[in-house]
């Protein structure tokens, strides 16, 4: 299987889809805006008094510098992954409402192939949202005055983090447009499982049940938990937690690929077996 | 003017183009398709035919593989593409599916890019061909039903594929479309296409077809060329200057007779085959019998397809 032709093939379908561009337009814009939003009010604190400054300085240290706004940028920029999901659930229910899966497996491409496109679709984007985010965090740390460029490359391992959240969670978002195939339902239930089942459970478990750690392995959690928050917000509420969900991450960068890889392998058993009506 | 003259072809030279084996499929309780095995000769015009509900869109989808049988198997080109036959078929199944947002030629370039057939001028090309070069800009949304099943069958023509699978091609079409595609149909096989074609216009598929294969919930209840399919008695119409005359010399034969009561014909029926026109002719002439017409008639199709379909 060669990608370029598929990816080529994907590109024709999108190419003048205005639609899409729209939205794409909206998450080049939502990525640096909120990003920015966030640094000017941390500005704003800091630039109103000199006492306030200092002690922000002592706590917080400088999250929008080298190296830490690696760290902060990707952990705010991971709450707009549903932005670009909206894109893959167009992407794919598209296919289904004009019956142009049907019409790509009966114009040539096999099965595999059809779901393969839409993988390297998903991984392009993933690619590109990383590119955005690094270009912004690159921005942000060189116009930041608190810049110490010998610390540049530091955190720089966010890139990947940022990359593999992004990549989970617009892979749930396809396996919601592709068991549901109709937009808006596939989109209500990415929504409504990206904000509130997770996020229940989670506040049940640790605050009610007490039922340990196991919603850590969450699909969205545990993605989620590749990016912890920055020290200044996760240290200071609970050092203990803090340090062990820093020590977690490789293992739930494990657990973030095992799901991933799970949801494409039933994607792909699952089209295979079905009828394409 | 014609919207496809001008065709020009290139084949690929197979002896067997499909070998059906006893495809089964169903769905829950519902038996789709009940062992169907058939066999499409290269360059033959294969015509399939049967009532609503009879299993014939469902036969051409899993020739495709959009649908899957439960038990049976299916060969193209005798396996020599593997998986990858359906780039070298030009393919109608149901309704013209295509991205509603893109124009005609965008839509068209998708197809080229996928099947691997045809390039931007063979686009360009079978836009003429099927009379949409003028509307190639304009966003597929915004054609009609006709003009959607050309840009359809547009499709189905790039690059010249040796072989057409074709579902209902005259849907939405007015008579003159349904006339060219006929006429598209016979230039195509002509040049030794081979047309896979289901349809419910009989008259359409009595006009084109050299094969055919009657289909009634999930059975082939009929299948060869459509002289043998058609032809399952001989009917021999004759009549004489001296009509009693030719009457009383038959029943001396012993031979049942019938006569046509809006023309007065004499017709007879016998096993498939048996009906030796010159020999009988001979036999009249030497009782003195000058026979005025002698005709050996095929059913239509239509009549052939309601004796096999009704209960």
């Amino acid at each position: 299987m060669k990608i370029a032709p598929l990816l080529y093939t994907e590109w024709l379908k999108v190419r003048r889809y205005w639609a899409f561009w729209g939205i794409f337009a909206l998450v080049l814009i939502a990525y640096p805006g909120i990003s920015y939003l966030f640094y000017t009010g941390y500005q704003d604190i800091r630039s109103s008094n000199n006492k306030m400054d200092a002690m922000l300085k002592l706590v917080v240290g400088s999250p929008f510098g080298f190296p830490e706004v690696w760290h902060t940028l990707a952990y705010i920029a991971s709450f707009l992954v549903f932005i670009p999901g909206v894109l893959v659930i167009m992407l794919i229910t598209n296919e289904y409402q004009y019956r142009t899966q049907r019409q790509n497996i009966l114009d040539g491409w096999k099965r595999d192939e059809f779901l393969w496109a839409k993988f390297w679709d998903i991984a392009a984007l993933s690619l590109l949202l990383t590119v955005v985010y690094a270009l912004v965090v690159l921005v942000t740390g060189f116009v930041n005055p608190d810049m110490a460029l010998a610390g540049i490359e530091v955190k720089s391992y966010y890139i990947g983090f940022f990359a593999l959240i992004t990549f989970n969670q617009l892979t749930i978002a396809f396996l919601f447009g592709f068991l549901f195939k109709r937009a808006l339902l596939a989109l209500g239930f990415f929504l409504f499982y990206y904000l509130i089942p997770e996020n229940i459970l989670i506040q049940l478990s640790r605050w009610r049940w007490h039922t340990g750690n196991w919603y850590h392995y969450l699909p969205m959690e545990v993605s989620d938990r590749l990016i912890p928050p920055p020290p200044y917000l996760g240290e200071i509420t609970n050092p203990a937690d803090y340090k062990q969900m820093l020590q977690a991450i490789p293992e739930h960068i494990v657990i973030s690929v095992a799901y991933t890889s799970l949801f494409w392998i039933f994607c792909f058993w699952w089209l295979r077996r079905k009828d394409l009506t | 003017m014609e919207w496809f003259s001008g065709y020009s072809f290139t084949l690929v030279a197979v002896s067997s183009v499909l070998q059906i084996n006893n495809i089964q499929k169903s769905y829950g309780s519902v038996r789709a398709l009940n062992g169907v095995s058939l066999a499409v000769p290269s360059g033959a015009v294969y015509g399939i035919l049967g009532p609503n509900g009879s299993g014939k869109t469902t036969l051409l989808g899993i020739l495709m593989s959009v649908l899957r049988a439960q038990h049976g198997s299916f060969e193209w080109f005798d396996g020599q593409y593997g998986d990858g036959y359906r780039k070298k078929i030009g393919c109608l199944l149901e309704t013209p599916n295509f991205y509603q947002y893109l124009s005609g030629e965008e839509n068209l370039r998708i197809t080229v890019s996928i099947s691997e057939r045809g390039n931007d001028a063979d686009v360009e090309r079978v836009l003429k061909l099927v009379g949409l070069y003028e509307r190639r800009k304009h966003r597929f949304a915004t054609y009609s039903l006709g003009m959607k099943q050309r840009l359809a069958i547009g499709a189905a023509l790039l690059g010249n594929p040796g072989v057409l699978v074709l579902d209902e091609p005259t849907n939405g079409l007015d008579p003159v479309g349904i006339a060219e595609i006929r006429d598209l149909i016979r230039s195509l096989s002509q040049a030794g296409h081979t047309i896979i074609i289901a349809s419910h216009l009989l008259d359409e598929v009595e006009k084109v077809c050299t094969h055919v294969a009657i289909l009634k919930k999930g059975n082939v209840l009929a299948d060869g060329p459509v002289t043998d399919v058609l032809m399952d008695e001989d009917v021999v119409e004759l009549d004489a200057a001296d009509r009693e005359a030719l009457r009383s010399f038959l029943s001396e034969q012993a031979l049942a007779m019938e006569t046509d009561k809006e023309t007065g014909w004499i017709r007879l029926r016998l096993p498939k085959g048996q009906a030796k026109l010159e020999e009988l002719n001979r036999t009249c002439m030497q009782n003195g019998i000058v026979l005025t017409h002698l005709f050996l008639r095929r059913k239509k199709l239509e009549t052939r397809f309601f004796e096999l379909t009704n209960d």
